[in-house]
């Protein structure tokens, strides 16, 4: 693959929203999920630590294909309300900043994921990554 | 409120990075590719950052109780890698006179150095447990 192709750091305009992905809870999903996390077992209730997940979901769809060897810095999330099991969701993924600082390349994504069907606000995200090129 | 989070705790070895990267589509080379993580500033394979995350809900969970993950900001930076074999244990304290409610959270390795650090505030409204 071209350097080119890759959706690297010069690709992240601020400001710019890159589109939406969908997402459904279901039980499948949340089976694997517990599989690894056996403690996270409440019924109905999407495990927290998925949020995540979807959030990178997100990313990985919209802003790809990525050079490899990214590292994620921090993140945030502001909650409204947990997904439930079975929910379908859509995340929509823009640039909020990006800056280079000795020289790494960071950048800020926010998340906005929204319940497919009603479009209630679920939660929000701002990932921070250091892009490898 | 509970002054100190009731900590949750995972063993992180290579098969469960394996399966989470399988879970989660992130097949980035610096978690599952062992020759690229080693050539790589990093020296060796890292588990995914978000894995660890989930122990800081399940903290504030055991403590807080499920209802109150609705009303959660929650601001994390990761300050190191967590390795393959590491016991990595996520827990946190009340800030005192904090008003709303904010943890200093944090997930530390086995010895004892912070792997993620920052603050989960409980924002007002609705009731928790």
């Amino acid at each position: 693959m071209s350097d080119e192709a890759l959706f690297n750091y010069d690709h992240y305009q601020p400001g710019k929203l890159y589109g939406a992905r969908d997402f459904k809870v279901d039980e499948a999903t949340v089976a694997r999920w517990r599989s690894i996390y056996p403690c996270d077992d409440e019924p109905g209730v999407m495990p927290a630590g998925m949020l995540a997940m979807i959030v990178v979901d997100a990313i990985l769809a919209l802003n790809s294909p990525r050079p490899p060897g990214g590292v994620h810095g921090g993140q945030t999330f502001d909650i409204t309300r947990m997904p439930s099991i079975g929910e379908a969701l859509r995340t929509e993924v823009s640039c909020l900043d990006k800056e280079i600082k000795k020289d790494r390349k960071w950048v800020r994504v926010r998340s906005v994921t929204r319940a497919a069907g009603s479009g209630e606000l679920l939660f929000t995200g701002v990932m921070t990554s250091l892009v490898a090129q | 409120m509970d002054k100190q989070l009731k900590p949750s705790a995972q063993h992180v070895d290579f098969e469960t990075i394996l399966n989470y990267a399988a879970l989660t589509g992130d097949y980035n080379p610096l978690h599952v590719d062992k020759e690229f993580a080693a050539r790589s500033p990093m020296g060796g394979i890292i588990a995914h950052g978000t894995m660890s995350v989930a122990l800081i809900w399940q903290a504030l969970k055991n403590s807080l109780g499920i209802e109150a993950l609705n009303r959660v900001h929650l601001e994390i930076r990761f300050v190191q890698p967590v390795r393959i074999d590491d016991d990595v244990t996520g827990g946190g304290e009340l800030r005192e006179g904090s008003d709303p409610p904010l943890y200093e959270v944090w997930v530390r390795n086995g010895k004892g150095q912070d792997v993620i650090k920052g603050t989960a505030t409980v924002k007002p409204g609705g009731v928790s447990q």
